[in-house]
């Protein structure tokens, strides 16, 4: 081992350094900030923009520039989580729930800085880590078959009981509901369709995005319109960068902890990179003894997440090096990648490859502190977008929303879901539902039933007689009980209601229309076969019974009982002239303008009429921002792999 | 449909009289490459490596634009191929295993005229089974078969209407019983072979050098079977990648004393050429003129002579085995498109009775 290190490592390390290769890196990197800026674009986007450049480049360049790419496309997501309210992509979920809350009271710049530092010691911490695992964590990913990968994934659904909010019911009931929605098209062991309604759309499931999007970002667009003038609520404050860096510092425990976790979930089969984020939340939650910031605002809510997904992206590696098996999009692009610099992907690359592979071990480090660099210098400047008045970006924020959407599968179907689920979003946040619940249970859905049923053929209730097994049981139960006793449950922006009582009618409604989800899942599914419909009923059943004791307790619980909730009475609508149904029909008219003109006409003219007639910003700065629009969008299709919205309506070109 | 195809037929006929080959010309022409599967997979790999050659080939040497569009196995991508591609040679599209087995097993979000297609390349894949070592799999075949007809061993796989379908109806066929564990890909189902948890796998053999012999010489598996290769003349031989392992219908007559016959054997012949034979085809759309066939016929020509086809990965992506061109692609596209109604139903029928799947 030290021999290794002296005679490959150190050779690729100053093979890496020099000035071609790292410029192709840093090329990389700035290429996976600018496409992950924006939401909906990851490493696929960006893959699938330099493969055709791969041809004929020297082997270290090639790796330099696709593993500086891939490595920080998770570090620049973070933008527009946290200024915006906006899931950046599937892995910067969780730090919208307090990285946005700290730019709504100024501290934008804080929280980004703390993020970008999280990163960079996540990133490079894969990265060492990857360093001996590519040795000895072979026979480990062994021992973890379908059994380990089970409990892998309840364990991470333990930790919604630390994320259900003030309501324990409307947590898990949320949870189960997004385990529903996890069950949409085919079934795993019978490969028949569920609740498609014949829809070709939905036979593949919901993109994750498209769902975090209408959850998050629609309800923020929303209530920003009908509240306030710009995001900061508050004056920014100076130096936020050097506290985000002294915040980093003070919680360095919390960031190896989560760097941690993030490269084990990454590396280990079965469980998924888009809840990575989450379990480092749920475990920072679980784990910190003042948690009554959490959800409004708390740094560690945002070191957390951030040190675990740019670790993710080393533990990854781990598997796809050791067996030539790619466990996302990105890496099977990766590897495709691999396969046009002359490298046979398989299981001796690491064996006949040692410095190839230390190549990439570099670079994943390398990357992980130039992009936190860039993107740390650039947080004070960009977190300037938080005061500026919000009507002037909105409209801008609204295209970016719909055009991230339409990147999901490029049809229509991810649009109208997105609108459809942004709607009941309104009230889940309204009502006090917890989001972070929702798509904790959507994430884990299909992770969850695939790998009961195939414990189940495989091993029946034997597997738990296995040593990983025991251990990872023991885990499961003392995480549970954590929960179970803990006092204080966290939300995304559960609100304060300024001691006034809600009304509970239109809080039954609600729960009632909610109830019509676990019964039209039982009666789509009750034709199935057994294997297809044991999972979807089992859950429908369960959230029903939550749903009935929810509806019953919202109605007859006494004042003041922690189920009830209704976040519009803290808001101050008093400043803003637009109301909730003003905003929505707003979007819908933009949905209409999308179907009858396509999106890269229908973008630019929108822009120009919000700003002309909502933002009232005279005709010449209305033009010059649909004119901004309409630049952007040229500029992105002839350089990015993106599609623009086609019209429903055939103009015959 | 058929009113619109003939029409179409009118209309090639008649630009394919005054038009010879050498007049389709594509210079400064874009053409959209649709891939109907996603930008990782191996359909995808497949187009990029013929891409770059064909444009070399094509007259006028022009742009290949590749568009990956995902969904529903690949039935999203050949709907829109169909609804929106002009019979004009500027649009290709790639088919998969999964483009065949949809319409035939009359799954109602098909939209797109299988047979109609213009193959111009059909790339053969060759698959193996193999055992785990440590649950008794010895190599000498007959024995192997022996020890799989006494256990009921797990196979780990994407599912038995899918592609492990031939693997599955050759088990029925040497009458072997797997208990199958479904929805998982290639590459899963390999993880969980080597972590034990499945005694018995299969592969694509492409992969043999890269992945599957490291395994072997660990001695961690051995080959049981392969489906066997179609050689030039249309008869059925051993793999040439494992020369001394048997292949299906081989050990089908060492097992039953005779051939398989009768309509067994047509969809045995139907699996094989959808899973095997044509298992990644590149198809113009339906009505496509004779002459812009006969001139992507003669590109293609060139583009499997060429010398970057004798190198090792892109024969890796390609399958590895000679690529039928010109009436062999067409041939090897009837035969997997094109299947009788007793056959179907016989397959229809053997879906229902060993996995209660119905359609």
């Amino acid at each position: 081992m030290p021999d290794v290190l002296s005679t490959v490592a150190l050779p690729a390390f100053l093979e890496l350094f020099q000035i071609q290769h790292l410029l192709h890196l840093l090329f990389g990197v700035v290429l996976g900030l600018t496409v992950g800026l924006l939401p909906g674009l990851g490493g696929l986007t960006a893959m699938a923009l330099v493969l055709p450049f791969m041809y004929g480049m020297d082997q270290t360049s090639a790796l330099a520039m696709i593993i500086g790419m891939t490595s920080v496309v998770n570090t620049s997501d973070t933008f527009p989580s946290v200024l915006m309210g906006i899931p950046g992509s599937s892995s910067a979920q969780a730090t919208v729930v307090d990285g946005y809350p700290l730019a709504k009271k100024g501290e934008g710049a804080r929280a980004l800085s703390a993020a970008f530092m999280s990163s960079m010691a996540g990133g490079v911490f894969g990265a060492f880590v990857l360093t001996f695992a590519v040795f000895f964590a072979k026979p480990i990913l062994l021992m973890i078959g379908f059994g380990e990968q089970l409990l892998l994934v309840v364990l991470a659904l333990v930790l919604v009981g630390m994320l259900t909010g003030p309501s324990v019911i409307k947590g898990l009931a949320g949870c189960g509901f997004g385990i529903l929605v996890g069950c949409v098209g085919a079934a795993t062991a019978t490969a028949e369709y569920r609740m498609t309604g014949g829809s070709l759309y939905l036979t593949d499931g919901i993109p994750l995005i498209v769902l975090a999007l209408g959850l998050f970002a629609i309800p923020e667009i929303l209530e920003v319109l009908r509240t306030r003038e710009h995001i900061a609520e508050k004056a920014l404050l100076g130096r936020g960068w050097l506290q985000g860096l002294k915040d980093t510092w003070i919680h360095k425990w919390i960031v190896l902890r989560c760097s941690a976790i993030g490269t084990i979930i990454g590396a280990l089969p079965g469980i998924g990179g888009s809840v990575i984020d989450w379990v480092a939340y749920g475990h920072v939650v679980q784990t910190s003894k003042d948690k009554s910031q959490f959800g409004k605002g708390d740094i560690r809510g945002v070191i957390a997440p951030e040190s675990a997904n740019n670790a993710k992206e080393g533990g990854a590696l781990i598997p796809t090096l050791l067996f030539g098996i790619p466990g996302s999009g990105t890496m099977a692009l990766v590897l495709a990648a691999f396969t046009l610099i002359g490298i046979t992907p398989g299981r001796q690359m690491v064996e006949e490859n040692l410095s190839l592979t230390f190549t990439i071990i570099w670079s994943i480090a390398v990357a992980n502190i130039f992009g936190a660099g860039i993107a740390f210098a650039l947080a004070s400047p960009i977190t300037r977008l938080t005061a500026v008045r919000y009507r002037l970006l909105a409209p801008f924020l609204i295209c970016v929303v719909f055009f991230a959407t339409y990147q999901a599968t490029q049809s229509w179907g991810d649009l109208l879901t997105m609108l459809a689920v942004g709607g009941i979003a309104i009230f889940l946040k309204r009502f006090g539902w917890s989001r972070p619940a929702f798509l904790i249970g959507f994430v884990l859905s299909s992770g969850l039933e695939a790998a009961f049923y195939r414990t189940t053929q495989i091993y029946g209730f034997s597997f738990l007689t296995r040593p990983v097994s025991i251990g990872l049981f023991i885990l499961v139960a003392l995480t549970g009980y954590m929960a179970w006793r803990s006092k204080t449950r966290v939300s995304d922006q559960i609100g304060d209601m300024e001691g006034k009582s809600p009304r509970r009618l239109p809080q039954v409604l609600f729960a009632s229309a909610l109830l019509l989800v676990p019964v039209f899942v039982i009666v789509d599914t009750w034709d199935l076969r057994f294997l297809g419909r044991v999972f979807p009923v089992t859950v429908a059943v369960l959230t029903l019974i939550l749903m009935i004791v929810g509806i019953y307790r919202l109605a007859r619980a006494p004042e003041g009982a922690s189920i009830h909730y209704d976040g519009d009475l803290g808001l101050d609508t008093t400043g803003s002239n637009l109301t909730l149904w003003h905003g929505a029909g707003i979007l819908v008219a933009f949905a209409g303008l999308i179907a009858i003109l396509g999106f890269a006409i229908a973008a630019p003219v929108f822009v120009g009429m919000f700003l002309f007639g909502i933002a009232r910003v005279r005709w010449m700065g209305a033009v010059f921002g649909a004119l901004a629009m309409a630049v952007f969008l040229y500029v992105l299709t002839n350089t990015l792999d993106v599609a623009m919205v086609e019209p429903l309506i055939d103009w015959g070109f | 449909m058929r009113l619109q195809s003939l029409h179409a037929a009118v209309f090639a006929a008649a630009l394919a009289l005054p038009a010879a080959a050498q007049d389709v010309d594509f210079s400064g022409q874009t053409i959209e490459f649709i891939v109907p599967y996603g930008p990782g997979g191996g359909s995808s790999t497949h187009a990029r490596a013929i891409a770059p050659l064909l444009e070399q080939e094509l007259p006028g040497n022009p742009t290949i634009v590749i568009t990956n569009v995902e969904g529903g196995g690949s039935i999203r991508g050949l709907n829109q191929f169909t609804q929106t591609a002009e019979p004009d040679g500027l649009t290709i599209a790639a088919l998969g295993t999964g483009s065949y087995f949809a319409p035939l097993l009359g799954d109602p979000t098909v939209e797109y005229p299988l047979s109609e297609f213009r193959p111009i390349l059909a790339s053969p894949y060759g698959l193996v089974a193999y055992g785990r070592a440590d649950a008794g799999f010895t190599g000498d075949s007959l024995a192997d078969v022996q020890l799989l007809q006494d256990n009921t061993f797990v196979h780990v796989g994407d599912g038995p209407a899918k592609a492990d379908m031939p693997v599955m109806y050759c088990y029925d066929l040497l009458g072997v019983d797997v208990r199958g564990v479904w929805g998982t890909s290639r590459g899963e189902s390999r993880q969980a072979f080597e972590r034990g948890e499945s005694q018995v796998n299969y592969d694509n053999l492409a992969g043999w050098e890269s992945e599957l012999k490291p395994m072997m010489d660990e001695g961690l598996m051995v080959p049981i079977f392969t489906m066997g290769y179609l050689n030039e003349a249309g008869e059925l031989e051993r793999d040439p990648t494992l020369p001394n392992t048997p292949h299906c219908m081989e050990l089908y007559e060492m097992v039953h004393g005779e051939p398989l016959t009768g309509v067994e054997r047509e969809v045995w012949d139907a699996m094989f050429a959808i899973r095997m034979s044509t298992a990644k085809t590149i198809v113009l759309p339906p009505g496509t003129p004779d002459d812009i066939l006969a001139t992507y016929q003669a590109a293609m020509e060139r583009v499997v002579n060429r010398p970057e086809m004798e190198d090792p990965t892109l024969q890796l992506e390609l399958g590895g085995y000679p690529q039928a061109v010109g009436e062999a692609a067409i041939r090897g596209h009837r035969q997997a498109s094109v299947i009788s109604d007793e056959a179907r139903a016989a397959l229809l029928q053997w879906l229902a009775d060993t996995h209660s799947m119905t359609f």
